[in-house]
Parts: C-alpha cells; sequence; structure tokens
C-alpha cells in the first residue's frame, strides 16, 4: 500500500487532539484508512442519549472522493437504509475536496438531527415518516434505547 | 593581499508572495509588511510544520503550504506552481488539475462551488496555462447536458461554440 499521505495524517492527528464534542473517530492500527466512529445522538432528536457506532473508510483517490461511510449501529432514519447506507449529499455528488472527515462527520450528526423523508433511502421509514410522524419518531427513540446503547464494551449491533 | 576569484556559486531560495487574506483583499501597502513576516516566519519554522493550518494560507486541497511538497510533487516546487482562481481560491496546480479531472467536481471550486476559471492576467507559465484551460473546457463541455444556463454562457464567452 502507497505511504499514506500527509493530508490523512494530519487530520487523524487532529482528530485525535481536538475532537469534535459528540464524535469520535480512531483509525484501525491496521488501517490507517478505515476509522471506527462513534457519533452521539443529538440533543432534542429521537436519537437524543444514544450513541452510533459507524465505520469511516478513506479510499485511495481521497481527498478526490468522498469517504465511505456507514452505520453500524441499527438506526430508524428515513435516510439511512438497513445495510447503514447513509444518503447525504456531500458522501455523493457534492463531495468536495474542501471537506474532511470532521466534517463530514458533522454532516451525518445534522442529519440526525433532521431528518429529511423527502429524499428518502429507507422507503418504508419515509413513508412512515410523512404519514404517521409520531409514531416514527416513537419507534427511532425506541431504537435508539434498544440498539444505540453507550456502553462500547461487547460488540455493536450489527445489522 | 589580492585574491582572484575563480568560481562563482549562486544560492537562492525563494517564497510564493501570497497575502494573507487574499479573498478581503488586503493588497498594496500590507502586502509588503507581509511578505517580510512571512519570509522570516518560513526561514524560523521550517521544521515547525505542525501549525501549517493555523499559522499559513493553505492549498484548500491537500492542506499543504503553497510552498511546500503537494502529494503528487518529488520535491517543493517542482513544476507545482500555485493556481489562482477567479473566486479568489488558490490550489497547487497538480491538486486542482486533479480535482477537475473527476467527474464529481462538476468543474466546480472545491471551496465556492462556482465554475473554476483561472484569474486572467495573472498566469502561470505558459504550457501550464494552456493545459489547464484545455482540461476546464472539456470539463464544461462534459457538463453541458447536465449543467445549467450559466455554463453554457461561460463557454460562449471563451469563444467555444458559436
Amino acid at each position: 500500500m502507497a505511504a499514506l499521505p500527509k493530508r490523512i495524517i494530519k487530520e487523524t492527528e487532529r482528530l485525535v487532539s481536538d475532537p469534535v464534542p459528540g464524535i469520535t473517530a480512531e483509525p484501525h492500527e491496521d488501517n490507517l484508512r478505515y476509522f471506527q466512529v462513534t457519533i452521539e445522538g443529538p440533543q432534542q432528536s429521537p436519537y437524543e442519549n444514544g450513541v452510533f457506532q459507524l465505520e469511516l473508510f478513506l479510499p485511495d483517490d481521497y481527498p478526490m472522493e468522498a469517504p465511505k461511510v456507514r452505520f453500524l449501529t441499527k438506526i430508524y432514519h428515513p435516510n439511512i437504509d438497513r445495510l447503514g447506507r447513509i444518503c447525504l449529499d456531500v458522501l455523493k455528488n457534492n463531495w468536495s475536496p474542501a471537506l474532511q472527515i470532521r466534517t463530514v462527520l458533522l454532516s451525518v450528526q445534522a442529519l440526525l438531527a433532521s431528518p429529511n423523508p423527502n429524499d428518502p433511502l429507507a422507503n418504508d421509514v419515509a413513508e412512515e415518516w410523512i404519514k404517521h410522524e409520531d409514531t416514527a419518531i416513537a419507534k427511532a427513540k425506541e431504537w435508539t434505547k434498544l440498539y444505540a446503547k453507550p456502553t462500547q464494551d461487547e460488540e455493536p449491533a450489527k445489522e | 593581499m589580492r585574491i582572484e576569484v575563480t568560481d562563482v556559486s549562486l544560492v537562492s531560495t525563494w517564497a510564493w508572495d501570497i497575502p494573507k487574506d487574499l479573498s478581503k483583499g488586503k493588497h498594496g501597502v500590507a502586502d509588503q509588511t507581509v511578505h517580510m513576516e512571512k519570509w522570516e516566519d518560513i526561514q524560523n519554522e521550517d521544521e515547525d510544520a505542525e501549525n501549517d493550518e493555523e499559522e499559513y494560507e493553505v492549498c484548500g486541497i491537500c492542506r499543504n503550504r503553497y510552498d511546500a511538497t503537494c502529494p503528487s510533487c518529488d520535491y517543493p516546487g517542482s513544476g507545482c506552481p500555485i493556481v489562482l482562481g477567479l473566486c479568489n481560491h488558490n490550489f497547487h496546480v497538480h491538486c486542482i488539475k486533479q480535482w477537475l479531472s473527476t467527474e464529481t467536481s462538476k468543474g466546480l471550486c472545491p471551496l465556492c462551488r462556482q465554475g473554476f476559471q483561472l484569474r486572467p492576467n495573472v498566469l502561470i507559465n505558459k504550457m501550464h496555462h494552456d493545459e489547464f484551460q484545455k482540461l476546464l473546457m472539456s470539463v464544461r463541455q462534459h457538463n453541458i447536458p447536465m449543467g445549467g444556463g450559466e455554463i453554457d454562457q461561460d463557454v460562449m464567452d471563451d469563444g467555444f461554440i458559436r
């Protein structure tokens, strides 16, 4: 594997020395392009008090190509599907090399604070979100309590 | 005493003269002082590259200083001039060319998402400039079916399609 670009080293150092509140990202010791990420559910969102595990991978072409980010913790959200894939413009066609790991993770956190059922990835969730918002939010809260437990000792709930 | 000079070796160093805040147009009077400060900083803090991002303007793509090695360079400044955008955002030529060659870029500046154009009258060397125009041209061509009227207008302005 090619040497790790300086930009990735710098980003990693800063993620550790100056972490974003509510977000942690640690590189895997065997592969410094693979990060284990946790994001706290934003306050006053249905995901409040939950801690969600994600994985983030920097492809060879990063920063010309967006990082690949996926939820590992099960989550009830109209823009996140059963496999944890995320529908977020900056991860796809609105990526810019001026963005970084930290800004991308902030965007993901913001997506938790404001679900957008009009641009759905999980169609069933989005439909529920539009038709019966209260029920959908209750379910999101329930799933948060069930799966997004703050304890990190045991393996995170996968799929 | 009499000495005879048999050989002279010139040693020179250089740095990009970049005002700290181009976007706010602090040109003119401030320029010279900024230059002097920067020059000293560069000499004193060469090893101390840790605080690059706070202390200096860095390339918005690779986040290295303009006068440092970009990831595609073999040595500092190796054929890697800085490219000044019309939108006042500047990049290493290697970095911005690599970005504009991707499909995702849609020919846009990574920082402000306006169509990236070279700032007129501030030319990088001729070869790079021509190559760059060619690249921008092909990016725009590629984007005409998807893009809006603005891009078409750009093409018109360049005399590419009449």
